[in-house]
C-alpha cells in the first residue's frame, strides 16, 4: 500500500489511462484489451486474427507508442 | 544512431521483450529524449499490467445462464421441428411406398374384395390376396419401424 497520494495519483493516472485506450483505433484498442485486460498472449492474437506473429507484436508496440504520446500530450 | 531508431525500440525493452544492444544502450544512456521516452514507456507497461480485471456487473451470472438456457431451448426447438419433419417425410415417403406396392400388386382392388368377401366369399378373397402376402409384410414391418424409431427418438427427448 501506497501513501494516499501516491494512491491518488495511480488512480489519476488509470483515468487517463482508460480514456486514452478509448480514443485509440479500433485494432489497437482490441489488441490492448485482449493482451492487457483479458491476458491473451501474442500466440492467442495471432491465432485469433489472424496475423503473422511478428505483426502482432508491431502493432501492440505502435498502440503503446500511441497510448504514450496520448498521455504526454494530456500532460501538456 | 538517431532518436527514431531508438524510439522504435522503447516499447519492446519496456515490454522485456527486447534487451538493448551496445549502440541502443549507448544511445539511451547518453539522449535524453530517448531516455525519458523509456522511463515514460516502462511506466506505461507497470500501468497496463497493473490494470485490474473489471468486476462483472450485478447479475451477470443469473443473467448469462438464462441466455445460454434460452439459447440451448432454442437449439432444441429447431432440433425437434427438424426431427419431426423429417419423420413426417419419412412417413409420407413410406405411405407413398406402401400405396405403390399395393397398386402395383392389384391390391388396388382390394375395396372392391371386400365387397366380393361378403358377396361371394372369403375363399376367393384370400386367393387374390395371399401371393401379395409378403408385400403387406414388408409394409407392415417398414410401417412398424418408423413408428419405432419415433417412440425411441421421443423418449430420448422427454429424458
Amino acid at each position: 500500500m501506497g501513501t494516499p497520494d501516491r494512491q491518488f495519483g495511480d488512480l489519476e493516472l488509470r483515468d487517463r489511462l482508460e480514456k486514452a485506450i478509448a480514443r485509440l483505433p479500433a485494432n489497437y484498442r482490441l489488441l490492448i484489451a485482449a493482451h492487457y485486460l483479458q491476458g491473451v498472449q501474442y500466440e492467442g492474437l495471432a491465432e485469433a486474427l489472424p496475423l503473422p506473429l511478428g505483426t502482432v507484436k508491431t502493432q501492440l508496440y505502435r498502440a503503446k507508442q500511441q497510448l504514450r504520446r496520448m498521455l504526454e500530450t494530456d500532460l501538456r | 544512431m538517431f532518436c527514431d531508431e531508438a524510439l522504435d525500440a522503447v516499447e519492446a525493452i519496456a515490454a522485456g521483450e527486447v534487451i538493448p544492444d551496445g549502440r541502443v544502450a549507448s544511445h539511451l544512456a547518453t539522449c535524453s529524449t530517448s531516455a525519458a521516452a523509456l522511463v515514460s514507456a516502462r511506466q506505461l507497461e507497470t500501468s497496463l499490467r497493473s490494470r485490474p480485471a473489471p468486476a462483472a456487473p450485478a447479475q451477470f451470472t443469473a443473467r448469462t445462464l438464462a441466455r445460454v438456457r434460452r439459447a440451448r431451448w432454442r437449439s432444441d426447438q429447431f432440433l425437434d421441428v427438424g426431427f419431426n419433419l423429417a419423420v413426417g417425410a419419412v412417413l409420407v415417403a413410406m405411405m407413398g411406398g406402401v400405396w405403390m406396392l399395393l397398386h402395383r400388386a392389384g391390391l388396388a382392388g382390394v375395396s372392391r374384395d371386400v365387397v366380393d368377401l361378403f358377396g361371394s366369399g372369403f375363399l376367393v378373397f384370400a386367393r387374390r390376396v395371399t401371393p401379395s402376402l409378403p408385400l403387406y409384410a414388408g409394409a407392415a414391418l417398414l410401417l412398424v419401424s418408423a413408428l419405432g424409431i419415433w417412440w425411441w427418438a421421443e423418449r430420448d427427448a422427454a429424458l
